[in-house]
């Protein structure tokens, strides 16, 4: 652990010299923290534009009773929507859906080919003229089998961003569950279309989720996903999926499969590819069957990844000033804006730590150097605490690439 | 409530000098070269400033909010506006009014004030937010527009078709943006100033209720269905979760607007039910 040997050796240094920063100390990083491993140097992960290289800080007084969570946890995706892309000639004879409860609610949209060329919204499915299938044969012509149709000029005019042309309805209970059949015979089209399920009273979930909310360059994302019914989980046929980055790059995945249903896959990152702003993605699809019901699903999760620029080099070292003053070294193997933020604790008159100030300071750094947070004393006295201080939820940030690269619950001590 | 009120007290007690107050209304996701006309719709601007001391004292944002919020098209041009109007009026007491995702930007400002040299004095003028229905924690919706569009950017449309703002506020991203960048949520420190949202709970369409029409009915008609991606509280495009999810609840819909009439996602930005005299009021 790069982190700590570097710690030790600079408080054996501070004692040994006697310096001023003896005050003021590191605490290790606990299993739940985030610590960046071997730095990069100069990463091809390009900076957003226009990043700032002026000097900023700024503290501001918190209330004592904040409660303050510094663990990430990552996002568990539970979907019950999947969507098929027909073209114009399948759509007029009739493309199948998949529902698995009554009462699915159904998009369809002119598909991405027709939405990049801008011409999606004149190609719009008339929702009453559809023909809904049932799986036992029943046919639903001209709207009927739907409720709440909503056509493109109506859903265009919530504001809600759905694809040009979109257009909504929900199946009526009557038609029942299964594979349904929609057909459009009057369709004058010839582009691609996806039909999106959305098969809402189902109790069938794709449940997914990445292993952490943050990976760093070369780490391996882990990810398990399953299908989930009332009665627990059951086991999918198949489940593909691909990983984006923020800048567009796809990777396909394997999943594969355990003993008790679930799936997972891994993913070595390669979190320096491309430009892109924004979060990386895992997108997957899985199919099965329940009770003799086909069953389909998309689901997407994101994540992040971060190329560790720099790092906490472990000194801190504590300015004489009436309030709180304290330099923090970055060790920095790759030019960029850094800012260090952290709440700041101090101990009130019942002897408790109770927090009082968030603190943060951000700089240009071209080489190795240290970033300086500071509390004014009036902020300390409003407070009415005293040290020993802590500054907790510890974080380096590297604002121009968006990397996260400390995240620290505990992250130092002051006393005097 | 009792906490504004109490803030009021204490902005009023500690003024050596009367302050300059002005308001600044920060539209959603969306370009805008017109919000005025476009977003908010000059009725219900016109009615809020009348709470001015100097109703000249007002500016409408117009910036590009399809982008995500850090960015120099969002809260850059968000902090290039603010700050052009506090220096033109010398306000020294801003009042900024937000809808929907225009939420998420001003909490990018406030919750990284080093961001960039302009936020800390945009900061210090700032009373409070009144965040109309803040897209604090993303919305499903999010999550069924972007789907489809991915997954043929991966088969050559590299750029898709979805903007960046929309696919910020998707239900995976903005918790993660809550946790690691943004102030405010539950967990993490508040923001340095207070962020008060008005959360819309309901959509009603019924054809022979005139109060499905504010706003416009067509608008709210489409809203009903997209209910359908929520739970039951929503104002047609967010949960009520995401709306309070981050900063303090001012109050919900029914409480407070005239014949407890519920907001839709489209009615939190027009004149309807008292809305504007509410904020008329906050100022």
């Amino acid at each position: 652990m790069k982190f700590q040997k570097t710690l030790c050796l600079t408080v054996m240094a501070l004692v040994a010299s006697g310096a001023a920063a003896e005050n003021a100390r590191f605490l290790s990083p606990s299993d739940t923290d985030l610590a960046a491993g071997e730095l990069v140097a100069g990463t091809s992960k390009a900076q957003r534009p226009g990043v700032s290289q002026e000097p900023v800080t700024f503290t501001y007084a918190i209330d004592a009773e904040t409660e303050i969570r510094s663990e990430v946890v990552p996002p568990v995706t539970r979907s019950k929507e999947y969507f098929v892309e027909v073209d114009a000639d399948q759509l007029r004879r009739g493309a199948t859906i998949f529902t698995t409860a009554p009462g699915a609610l159904v998009r369809i949209n002119p598909a991405a080919s027709a939405q990049m060329k801008g011409r999606a919204a004149g190609l719009a499915v008339d929702p009453s003229a559809l023909v809904l299938r049932a799986a036992g044969g029943d046919t639903f012509p001209a709207g009927k089998g739907m409720s709440r149709l909503v056509d493109a000029e109506q859903l265009k005019a919530t504001g809600v961003p759905f694809a040009a042309g979109t257009t909504a309805f929900r199946i009526a209970p009557e038609v029942g569950v299964g594979a349904l059949t929609i057909a459009a015979p009057g369709l004058k089209s010839n582009a691609v279309y996806a039909i999106h399920v959305l098969d809402k009273e189902s109790d069938v979930v794709l449940a997914m989720g990445a292993s952490k909310a943050d990976y760093f360059h070369g780490q391996n994302l882990r990810l398990n996903a399953r299908f989930e019914d009332a009665a627990g989980v059951f086991t999918a046929d198949s489940m593909e999926g691909f990983v984006t980055a923020p800048g567009g790059q796809a990777w396909p995945v394997t999943f594969k499969a355990t003993r008790d249903g679930e799936f997972h896959t891994t993913l070595p990152l390669d979190a320096a590819a491309g430009a892109g702003e924004g979060l990386w993605e895992l997108h997957m699809v899985a199919q099965g069957e329940r009770d003799g019901l086909t069953v389909v699903r998309n689901a997407s999760t994101a994540f992040a990844a971060h190329v560790p620029t720099a790092a906490f080099d472990g000194s801190a070292r504590l300015h004489k000033t009436a309030g709180l003053s304290v330099a923090l070294g970055v060790e920095v193997a790759t030019a960029g804006r850094y800012e260090v933020r952290g709440v700041v604790f101090g101990t009130n008159g019942a002897g408790e730590l109770v927090p009082f100030a968030a603190a943060h300071s951000a700089d240009w750094l071209d080489a190795s150097g240290s970033l300086t947070l500071t509390v004014e004393p009036k902020l300390i006295r409003d407070a009415g605490v005293q040290a020993p201080f802590e500054v907790r939820d510890l974080r380096l940030l590297d604002q121009g690439r968006m990397g996260v690269l400390h995240r620290q619950a505990r992250g130092l001590v002051i006393e005097r | 409530m009792v906490v504004r009120l109490a803030l009021m007290m204490v902005l009023l007690a500690g003024s050596p000098v009367l302050a300059n107050t002005g308001v600044a209304f920060v539209h959603g996701t969306g370009n805008q070269t017109d919000a005025y006309n476009d977003y908010w719709k000059g009725a219900f601007i016109q009615s809020v400033i009348q709470g001015l001391p100097n109703s000249s004292n007002y500016v409408v944002i117009n910036c590009k909010f399809e982008e995500y919020m850090w960015t120099s098209d969002a809260a850059g041009c968000l902090a290039g506006q603010l700050e052009s109007f506090i220096n033109a009026r010398g306000i020294t007491d801003l009042v900024v009014n937000t809808h929907s995702n225009g939420g998420n930007v001003i909490r990018w400002i406030m919750s990284n004030p080093t961001w960039d040299s302009r936020y800390p004095n945009i900061i210090s003028k700032i009373r409070w937010v009144n965040a109309l229905a803040p897209s604090s924690n993303g919305t499903p919706l999010a999550d069924a527009v972007m789907s489809g569009t991915v997954f043929e950017a991966a088969l050559g449309w590299l750029l898709g078709y979805q903007n960046d703002a929309v696919r910020m506020q998707q239900t995976t991203w903005m918790p993660y943006y809550n946790q690691n960048w943004l102030y405010g949520t539950s967990g993490r420190p508040a923001l340095p100033k207070g962020f008060y949202s008005v959360v819309g709970t309901d959509v009603e369409t019924a054809i022979w209720d005139g109060d499905s029409y504010c706003g416009g009915y067509d608008l709210n008609l489409g809203l009903e269905i997209t209910q359908a991606w929520l739970n039951s509280c929503s104002d047609g495009f967010l949960e009520c979760t995401s709306q309070s999810a981050a900063g303090y609840v001012w109050f919900y819909d029914t409480s407070r607007t005239a014949g407890a009439e519920p907001l839709s996602h489209n009615q939190s930005r027009r004149k309807c039910f008292n809305l504007d005299v509410i904020l008329r009021n906050d100022l």
